[in-house]
């Protein structure tokens, strides 16, 4: 409990990392798939009698390409970083502090990128040719090496591997299991992007049919390996998800309650399915390019932001209840503090150094406990809703519920005493409208935070 | 009363992850305040509607979505590297004003977009829309005020628990600190420096282009922007005289580095506006690269003062010498290898590609010389 | 004795030796149906810069296909004689289960706002003058037919939520004069909403609309495949070259499929982040939950009553009649083409119609 909360009501500090972060994660990939496009048409207009108009259309794409991802991109991408200092602090300083040197490194590969993306753009006609492809070439090779080292970073989270808070070994945290399958992943899905980016410039083209159909053709392409390798990376990605969130998964479409597909499963559902449409989408683009509309490409672009949605969100329930697998929980409780019963026992709110002087067992009593362990996942009455959850709670309920949600297996264990649960359990009970009426003070919280 | 620090330590001697710092620091100082002045001076010139300044206005506006991105680029590492030495008074202070400091990413994007509307929509040839200027300028500033909030807040660590206890949403931005003003000030001052020297570049190159009028113009025009900057800094600096003045007087006593600092920053002042006037009716890079280089030395002892005080302010709350060391030196070693890599490559693609596109810019300019 | 084949036929059919020749050539023996694959082939969809609203219709019909595959699978194991049962088990056991009800719901509004903006685009078009009179009103009719089934699928879960929306939207049925009370009562099968009004709405839900909705979109179908796609008036006026056509088969269809895949994967998405809860099982002696409102396409009426209370109700009544009466009579009151200053007016009412059904929804859903 080194950190205050944030407490933002309806949305809920983890939904504003996750909106931020689903729109940056499409346009990082296209960011980096969208260089490996420019460099191959470059190549690939060379070779072609009508190479300068194919040029005239990358010109277009390059244009789009590069408002749309150095402003939108690369603002949203440290925007997830300001996301997560506010939403998981503790998280975020481990993330930090672990990696430093990666996230520097980061930062270089992120410099080249724009600085060699501008020299592409603003060069354009005046560089020579082998310039203006080489200048393509080194901006997708850059690129994707942001990618090589921020997805240490993200698999670490969900699976930190041989990795632990005492040996502090970066190489095995970076390198984890989930590493490399993610990696080639993420690469397959920027090819992807990259095409259904160079779809809808194309269907803008005016005039001579043929051209807009051999390009939209090339552009369409650009699915197929994702398309064809992706199923067989999948088996491979999970195979390395911690056994804990198999299990879930499992229980989530076959257990007792298996028809309520838990979010778990219905983002996962969402991943495949748009990924299946968007590879229909682009054969029937493919097989019927006269037919493609600017409207039909933004929608397998939007599909595509669906999928992301599916995809990250699947990734960050992944983790539950966890921000860094096994190590911290997602309310900043170590989990080898957890592992102390002395410590989980103690009076919650003498631990806790962000609050004000409360009376014991009053409602400010439980209206805090509430706002330090529960609001950096729940809100009341909006994203995942504390209220909906607990609408049928007698204050005896829920008292007992929280000395055991952690068994469920997507919670993290209480802190604090039986007194602490009461409060929360009481305060919980009141918001629905009912009186509860105020127990006896049986001890006393202790003053001052450490 | 402040949170401890993180258990992992420090990747590397405090010394040397502040130099970073404030290396980095200066450079995205410099960014931001030739982005800033750009803005200022474009309007300027928008409103006397002098045919004269249109090539002055048509450069700085071009510059404007470049300007942007460096400045937001070059303010990651050195954001990285506070978040190491003083995370845990950082996170405190942004979970307390998280309202506000998340503001900063929609409001970045949408002065961001701003100006790439402007630059594309006049290479149209549509109708300039210097509103649009206006108002992403505007929007700059409020983020640099919720940075400047969200600085001294780290720097108050008594007021946090009380802030947020009333404030658990983090809407708290403005928080009775007197310094705050002037450190906003103290930081944006230099842009009419900044923006006033691009332009004296600027006319180096005309020249050699033998385009003489017009490279009068935009030294005569930058140097005189250079000389608003130093007035700016003096109100400033007596602001934070007064404001701050326990914190100076506690640093006079423990570091003695207050007046080393405030010294070096006069020096560079007036290197800065000696060599600037010198470059004016000159073709030579000489002048106006010792000129730039005094505005670097001005921004850095401003960025290394800035830190000396919040180290002195945070003396009874925090040392950075308390927290452990792990040093990851194979790490940074790497780190190194790829920026001086990164820095070589882009270094020759820059040697190669500027003379096309300074070539491009030329065309273009005669291009709206003919069109007069 | 089979069919010949015309000469024309002959002429573009792929060769005989082929594979594909030879089963055209054996479909067209056995069904006489070239002179409407060739109309057929002649159907054109007019581009310009309005022609997004043209896919809206599809639309429409792409959730009520999605409405009828996830409809069969929910009555796979909805039982009216234990309708909340049933839903909880579907909801909570049967795999699946959550998905397939939620998508059905999300699909049913999506298919209403898709009927929505339909209605009012193709009026802004002004596609209901002569001699397309009757595809409007088959249109207006389509649209009656799905906000009945809406509000008969809504009772059907059987929990607190749907109980009392459905009281309170029968009550105003009630006050409709002349038949109100016997309709309400015929709805309901009595004076309350009680667990035979369930078999009422189940029947009508699953049996009778569709056979109605399904006949009724064939016929509307019918219509646009033989009267063409209208002109609006901007577009009639150009020269023909520079008239743009759009095949409407093959092209327009497979330029249609990915947005139709798109609306599938939202649907899934939405699915997913906001799926349909069930609350407790109706009590109808319990008290009614705080704040029961109407569906979202209801809501417009439904506020604009309450601004009638008491005596004055009826005005609230006569002023929503004419809604659709208007669109019932808007064919034969504004026939000219190009429009002419009647035309322009009917255009401008329809668009305070437009702004009053805006305002007065989101009026509701915020009070």
């Amino acid at each position: 409990m080194n950190y205050p909360v944030w407490d933002i009501p309806f949305l809920g500090a983890g939904l504003v990392v996750a909106i931020i972060a689903v729109i940056h994660m499409l346009i990082a990939h296209l960011a980096i798939g969208g260089g490996a496009f420019l460099f191959i048409a470059e190549v690939w207009s060379d070779r072609q009698s009508n190479g300068d108009a194919i040029r005239a259309w990358l010109r277009k794409y390059a244009t789009w390409f590069l408002v749309y991802t150095t402003v939108l991109g690369a603002v949203t991408g440290v925007g997830i970083w300001f996301s997560i200092q506010l939403a998981s602090p503790e998280g975020t300083s481990l993330l930090i502090h672990q990696f430093v040197f990666a996230w520097a490194i980061e930062w270089v590969m992120f410099l080249g990128e724009l600085t060699v993306l501008y020299l592409y753009f603003y060069g354009w006609q005046k560089n020579s040719r082998r310039m203006q492809i080489f200048l393509a070439g080194a901006y997708f090779v850059i690129a994707w090496g942001s990618l090589f080292v921020i997805n240490g970073i993200l698999t670490f989270m969900l699976t930190p591997g041989a990795w632990s808070l005492e040996s502090t070994s970066i190489w095995a945290g970076f390198f984890n299991p989930g590493y490399f399958p993610s990696l080639l992943i993420r690469t397959l899905i920027m090819f992807m992007m990259g095409g259904l980016f160079g779809i809808i410039v194309a269907t803008r083209i005016n005039g001579d049919d043929g051209f807009r159909n051999r390009v939209i053709r090339f552009s369409a392409r650009w699915v197929l390996p994702a398309a064809v390798i992706i199923p067989f990376l999948l088996i491979w990605y999970w195979s390395t998800l911690p056994q804990a969130t198999v299990d879930l998964f499992r229980e989530g479409s076959t257990g007792v309650f298996g028809g309520r597909l838990e979010a778990l499963n219905r983002y996962f559902w969402l991943a495949m399915i748009s990924g299946f449409f968007i590879v229909l989408g682009a054969l029937v683009i493919a097989i019927r390019p006269k037919a493609a509309t600017t409207a039909g490409a933004i929608a397998l672009f939007l599909i595509a932001q669906f999928g992301f949605m599916g995809a990250e969100f699947f990734r960050e329930m992944a983790r539950k209840p966890y921000v860094i697998y096994n190590v911290l929980y997602s309310n900043s409780l170590w989990k080898h503090d957890s592992e102390d019963p002395a410590l989980m026992g103690e009076p919650f709110l003498s631990r806790a150094r962000w609050r004000p002087e409360v009376e014991p067992m009053s409602m400010e009593h439980g209206e805090w406990i509430f706002r330090l362990q529960c609001v950096s996942c729940h809100t009341w009455d909006a994203y995942r809703s504390l209220g909906q959850r607990t609408e049928e709670w007698t204050p005896e309920f829920g008292s007992r519920w929280l000395e055991t949600m952690h068994e469920s297996g997507v919670m993290p264990p209480f802190q604090g005493t039986a007194e602490d649960r009461a409060a929360l359990s009481n305060w919980i009970v009141s918001q629905h409208g009912e009186v509860v009426v105020e127990p006896e003070i049986t001890g006393t919280v202790e003053g001052g935070g450490r | 009363m402040i949170p401890s620090p993180d258990p992992l330590g420090f990747a590397l001697p405090p010394w040397l992850i502040q130099s970073l710092a404030y290396l980095t620091l200066t450079l995205h100082f410099l960014a931001m305040n030739f982005t800033l002045g750009s803005v200022i001076l474009y309007l300027w010139t928008r409103f006397r509607k002098d045919e004269e300044y249109r090539g002055i206005g048509h450069f700085l506006g071009s510059g404007l979505p470049l300007g942007v991105s460096y400045l937001i680029t070059l303010g990651i590492p050195p954001l990285l590297f506070v978040q190491v030495l003083y995370g845990q008074l950082f996170y405190s202070s942004s979970v307390i004003m998280g309202a506000f400091w998340i503001q900063v990413i929609p409001v970045m994007i949408l002065a961001y977009l701003g100006f790439y509307y402007f630059k594309f929509s006049r290479a149209k040839g549509e109708r300039s829309r210097w509103p649009i200027v206006a108002v992403a300028g505007v929007l700059l500033l409020y983020i640099g005020f919720i940075y400047v909030n969200n600085f001294t807040l780290t720097m108050s660590p008594q007021k946090l628990l009380r802030l947020y206890t009333d404030h658990p949403g983090g809407g708290v931005l403005t928080h009775g600190e007197p310094s705050l003003l002037p450190r906003f000030l103290l930081f944006t001052g230099g842009s009419l420096a900044a923006a006033g020297l691009a332009l004296i570049w600027r006319g180096i190159y005309l020249r050699r282009w033998g385009m003489e009028d017009e490279a009068d113009r935009s030294q005569r025009f930058g140097f005189r922007a250079v000389l608003i900057s130093p007035m700016l800094w003096a109100i400033a600096a007596i602001g934070l005289l007064l404001t701050q003045a326990e914190s100076l007087n506690a640093m006079w006593s423990t570091t003695g580095a207050t007046l080393p600092l405030f010294i070096t920053g006069l020096l560079g002042l007036g290197v800065t506006i000696f060599f600037a006037r010198a470059a004016v009716g000159t073709s030579s890079v000489r002048s106006p690269l010792i000129a730039s280089l005094g505005m670097v030395i001005i921004i850095a002892s401003m960025v290394i003062f800035r830190d000396q005080v919040r180290m002195e302010v945070l003396r009874p709350y925090f040392t950075l010498s308390s927290v452990p060391v792990q040093a990851q030196w194979g790490m940074f070693v790497l780190f190194l290898v790829t920026l001086v890599g990164g820095a070589t490559l882009l270094g020759v693609l820059m040697v190669k590609v500027f003379p096309r596109m300074a070539e491009g810019a030329r065309e273009r300019l005669e291009g709206i010389a003919e069109s007069d | 004795m089979k069919y010949e084949i015309p000469a024309e036929a002959e002429e573009r059919l792929p060769a005989p030796d082929t594979r594909s020749g030879l089963l055209s050539r054996w479909f067209l023996q056995r069904f006489p149906v070239w002179r409407t694959y060739e109309h057929l082939e002649g159907k054109v969809v007019p581009k310009h810069r309005h022609s997004v609203w043209y896919n809206m219709g599809g639309l429409a019909l792409f959730f009520f296909i999605v409405q009828v595959i996830t409809g069969v699978l929910l009555m796979v194991y909805y039982r009216p004689a234990e309708p909340w049962m049933s839903v909880q088990r579907i909801v909570m056991e049967v795999p699946f289960g959550a998905v397939i009800r939620s998508i059905h719901h999300w699909s049913a509004n999506l298919m209403t706002l898709a009927l929505f903006i339909h209605l009012f685009s193709t009026f802004f078009m002004k596609a209901y003058r002569e001699p397309r009179e009757f595809t409007w009103l088959s249109g207006a009719l389509l649209f009656a037919v799905t906000l009945v089934f809406g509000f008969s699928g809504y009772l059907l879960p059987w929990d607190d939520l749907a109980f009392f929306a459905t009281r309170v939207g029968i009550a105003e049925v009630e006050k409709a004069p002349l038949l109100g009370m016997w309709l309400a009562d015929l709805a309901r099968g009595g004076p309350e909403v009680t667990v035979d009004t369930i078999g009422r709405f189940y029947t009508l839900h699953v049996m009778v609309l569709p056979v109605t909705i399904l006949t009724i979109i064939g016929l509307h179908l019918f219509f646009i495949q033989v009267q063409g796609v209208s002109e609006p008036d901007f577009f009639a006026a150009l020269p023909p070259e520079q008239k743009k056509y759009e095949k409407f088969f093959s092209e327009f269809m497979f330029g249609e499929i990915p947005i139709w895949l798109c609306m599938g994967a939202l649907l899934v998405a939405i699915s997913a982040v906001w799926p349909r809860g069930l609350s407790p099982e109706a009590d109808p002696f319990g008290s009614a939950p705080a704040g029961i409102k109407p569906e979202w396409y209801f809501l417009s009426q439904f506020q604009l009553l309450k601004l009638f209370p008491g005596k004055i109700e009826a005005v609230g009544m006569f002023l929503w009649t004419m809604i659709p009466i208007g669109i019932l009579t808007v064919p034969f009151l504004d026939r000219s083409i190009p429009a002419d200053d009647r035309g322009r007016l009917v255009t401008k009412i329809g668009i305070v119609a437009l702004l009053g059904l805006l305002l007065f929804t989101v009026w509701g859903g915020l009070s």
